[in-house]
């Protein structure tokens, strides 16, 4: 997993490249760090660029949704496409976390 | 004792080590040997020569080998490679060299010495350097005694994880029972695994299936499978409803999973009486059923999202209707994902053409498991990146084929004529086995009868057209003909006719129709023997009916004038139901097979019985007896039939249902059958010479 992020208009934007599975639960870590720690009130998760996810992947995206909730921000996952799209759909992950 | 130097480095877990210290045999005295002594620290031995050596090895087993230096240096690389071929992997050599000699410490290396100190050394450089080799022996020891006793623990673990799973004789068993067969396969990614199914038996009819995927896999999803299972045992209530129970699971889950750990999950619960599969699917990949009679998939899409991630979340539940021989097969993920190149991930559809192949082309000795496996050029023994579980469920067909090969005579069967392979009257015979005890007897199949049977009612596909004639020749009193074909030409041959690839609803509800007919004739017939004439001494009357009761009253009535009154009945009533309902009703061949096959022939009567162009139409009935003959006179209000076709034996579609009825009452019931007019008039005749 690779990832870029950016604040644009008070929105923190994560970018997330390659695949996500069990392997990025390390990496993924800074990923919950940043969304923490930052001030803003909404956060959004690009996944457009994830060529695949596993179910451990989908569990990083709940973990980041969860710590999220818990600083007040919304997260919204956005860009399903692909296998990504498929997993999501799969799992209902739009009852769970906000997608658009 | 320690020098000044050397006490400034803590002492370690070195002590009482055993050091052995081979030199060259020429050698008188060596100076590392009193170093070391000196030192303290360790127990030294010495040898002199390989010889020596060896047998100090056999008997010491020293934790750390010291080469000193041997005159030549080829002489020093044989003694490093006997010695190395006498000690395990884990003592160390620790070989003084020449320091202007790169070669033989490279050569010395690649032997697999250790460590290599260049002469001249100082005392304090050696004793530190070997007091390191010999803590590090101990610390390689100490990790290699801690895996071996993680491993050992994880074996055990595994052990346990797999007792979790059913074993195969109890899954026979559970299975069998209801008229099923279930195969299974589970492979864990590494010692330990995530993924965990059950076969869980509800009552006598009903079995529960289930398979589960923790999230993840190695140790956290292990323990969270072993949490499932006490969960799934502790949950009694609401096993018949999977959208309940898995609702009650989700909250224990939610309950005591982490924050992003979670459990895709099927639950589906079969009844074996009514072949259905109420299931819930949160989010198992898309579990397939391979349909027995057309060779199609379908996937079990998911009703919910995945378990554990929030307390309040519905479990909605679908339903779907299995058949005989038909497959539900449900898999994890690990057989179609592949993360190292996500382009070789399968599709469903692609996925679905080793499913289907492996249906199709299983070997006897393979299960359905094995035989996807070997499809997917994959085997038992493959590396998964993640568990796999393969779990195969088969309807089976509750009675085979061969139970109802009749070799025996058989009075009034039921024969179904088709061909050796079809699925469909598999399906049959199981269904009226199942579902009409009564008539199970009755049922007879193959291309041929056995001699001295009679048929009642005969299902014939394209490929057993002859049989339709000897079930002719063998016919009971009263012969339904059903012929699945596409052949309209042939449609005026039988009683009715069904598409070549009807279904099983539609080919049931063809033989319910036939059979409510042949229940109506029997009846008559029952009825005409208990009746006593009361009309035998008149020679003529006239007779005015309306409805299909008055007509098989009166057919009954006229016919105890008759000889063979039960026969005559039959066909009386045939000209009778013909003239009410195809004459004065105007109801057609074809709306008759359909209104029949829907149930509703009787209701739509009475329907058009209450209609205004309808309901003042009466069919006039003649009787007369003559000295030879007797005469039935039978006139409606309708308009009629174009009869000559019908006598030309060029009667099809529409007059086909009319034509059957006439055929049956000329056949059977009179000596001949005459019709006038336009068709609205017909007369029977019974010759009595």
């Amino acid at each position: 997993m690779n990832y870029k992020t950016d604040l644009h208009n008070g929105v923190l934007k994560v970018k997330i490249s390659d695949v996500l599975t069990f392997d990025d639960h390390e990496n993924f870590k800074s990923v919950v760090k940043e969304i923490e720690a930052d001030t803003c009130s909404s956060v959004e998760i690009n996944v457009y660029e994830l060529t695949a996810i596993d179910s451990a992947g989908v569990g990083l995206l709940l973990l980041a949704n969860d710590r999220a909730k818990k600083k007040n921000k919304v997260l919204t996952v956005t860009g399903l496409s692909g296998h990504v799209k498929k997993v999501a759909e799969l799992f209902k992950l739009n009852q769970l976390v906000k997608v658009a | 004792m320690r020098n000044a130097v050397l006490n400034e480095i803590p002492e370690t877990d070195v002590q009482g080590a055993c050091v052995l210290v081979l030199n060259d045999p020429n050698f008188d005295g060596c100076e590392l040997t009193d170093m070391l002594e000196t030192d303290g620290q360790y127990f030294v031995a010495e040898a002199y020569g390989v010889e020596e050596a060896e047998e100090l090895i056999n008997d010491l087993h020293p934790d750390v080998i010291v080469l000193n230096l041997f005159r030549d240096k080829e002489s020093q690389l044989t003694a490093c490679r006997t010695v190395l071929a006498k000690v395990d992997a884990d003592t160390p050599i620790v070989s003084l060299m020449r320091r202007d000699d790169k070669q033989t410490r490279l050569r010395a290396f690649r032997y697999g010495v250790s460590e290599i100190i260049t002469a001249p050394v100082s005392e304090n450089e050696f004793l530190l350097r070997t007091q390191r080799v010999i803590e590090r022996r101990n610390m390689t020891a100490k990790l290699r005694r801690e895996q071996q006793r993680l491993t050992q623990d994880m074996r055990a673990a595994q052990a346990m994880q797999g007792d979790l799973l059913q074993k195969e004789d109890t899954v026979a068993s559970i299975a069998s029972a209801r008229h099923i067969a279930i195969e299974t396969f589970y492979k864990s990614s590494n010692l330990l695994g995530g993924d965990w199914w059950h076969v869980l038996p509800i009552d006598k009819d009903s079995v529960g299936l289930l398979m589960f995927d923790f999230s993840g896999h190695g140790v956290t999803s292990a323990i969270n499978a072993f949490r499932l299972q006490l969960f799934v045992e502790s949950l009694k209530d609401n096993r018949f409803n999977p959208s309940v129970w898995m609702k009650q699971l989700n909250k224990e889950l939610h309950a005591v999973l982490s924050v992003g750990q979670f459990a895709t999950g099927f639950y589906g619960v079969f009844n074996r009486r009514n072949r259905k599969l109420c299931y819930v699917n949160a989010g198992t990949p898309l579990p397939m059923i391979i349909r027995a009679q057309t060779g199609a998939i379908e996937g079990l899409e998911a009703t919910s999202p995945i378990l554990g991630c929030s307390s309040e979340v519905d479990f909605d539940s679908r339903t779907v209707s299995l058949s005989p021989n038909d497959r539900l097969v449900l898999y994890s993920d690990a057989l179609y994902e592949d993360f190292v190149n996500p382009d070789a991930t399968l599709s469903f559809e692609e996925l679905g053409g080793y499913v289907c192949a492996a249906a199709k082309l299983k070997a006897d000795d393979e299960t359905f498991p094995q035989s996807l496996l070997r499809f997917m050029s994959l085997s038992e023994n493959s590396r998964f990146e993640d568990d796999l579980t393969i779990i195969s469920m088969q309807v089976l067909a509750k009675e085979r084929k061969r139970n109802f090969r009749r070799l025996k005579p058989i009075k009034d069967c039921i024969w179904i004529a088709m061909e050796e392979g079809s699925t469909l009257a598999d399906s049959l015979l199981d269904f009226i086995s199942t579902e009409h005890p009564e008539w199970a007897d009755l049922l007879h199949f193959g291309a041929t009868l056995p001699k001295g049977s009679t048929v009642a009612l005969i299902v014939a596909d394209e490929s057993n057209l002859k049989a339709l004639d000897v079930a002719r020749d063998n016919d009971a009193d009263f012969l339904n003909t059903v012929l699945l074909s596409d052949d309209q030409q042939k449609r005026s041959d039988v009683s009715y006719m069904a598409p070549a690839n009807a279904d099983l609803e539609t080919v049931m509800s063809v033989i319910k129709a036939a059979n409510t007919v042949r229940e109506q004739t029997m009846n008559l017939r029952a009825e005409v023997a208990l009746r006593k004439s009361a009309i035998g001494a008149i020679r003529r009357g006239v007779f005015s009916i309306a409805t299909l009761e008055q007509a098989r009253n009166l057919s009954t009535m006229l016919a105890l004038a008759c000889p063979e009154p039960s026969i005559v009945a039959i066909g009386l009533q045939e000209l009778m139901v013909n003239a009410v309902e195809h004459g004065n009703l105007g109801i057609t061949a074809d709306e008759k097979q359909d209104l029949l096959i829907k149930g509703q022939w009787r209701t739509e009567v009475y329907r058009r019985l209450e209609l205004p162009e309808y309901k003042d139409r009466e069919v006039t009935v003649g009787f007369r007896r003559y000295e030879d003959r007797i005469v039935f006179r039978i006139e409606d209000e309708g308009e009629g039939f174009d009869y000559e076709a019908l006598q030309n034996g060029t009667v099809a579609g529409e007059d086909s249902f009319r034509g059957r009825g006439i055929k049956l009452a000329t056949d059977l019931s009179f000596s001949r059958v005459v019709y006038e007019g336009q068709g609205n008039i017909v007369e029977a005749i019974i010759d009595l010479s």
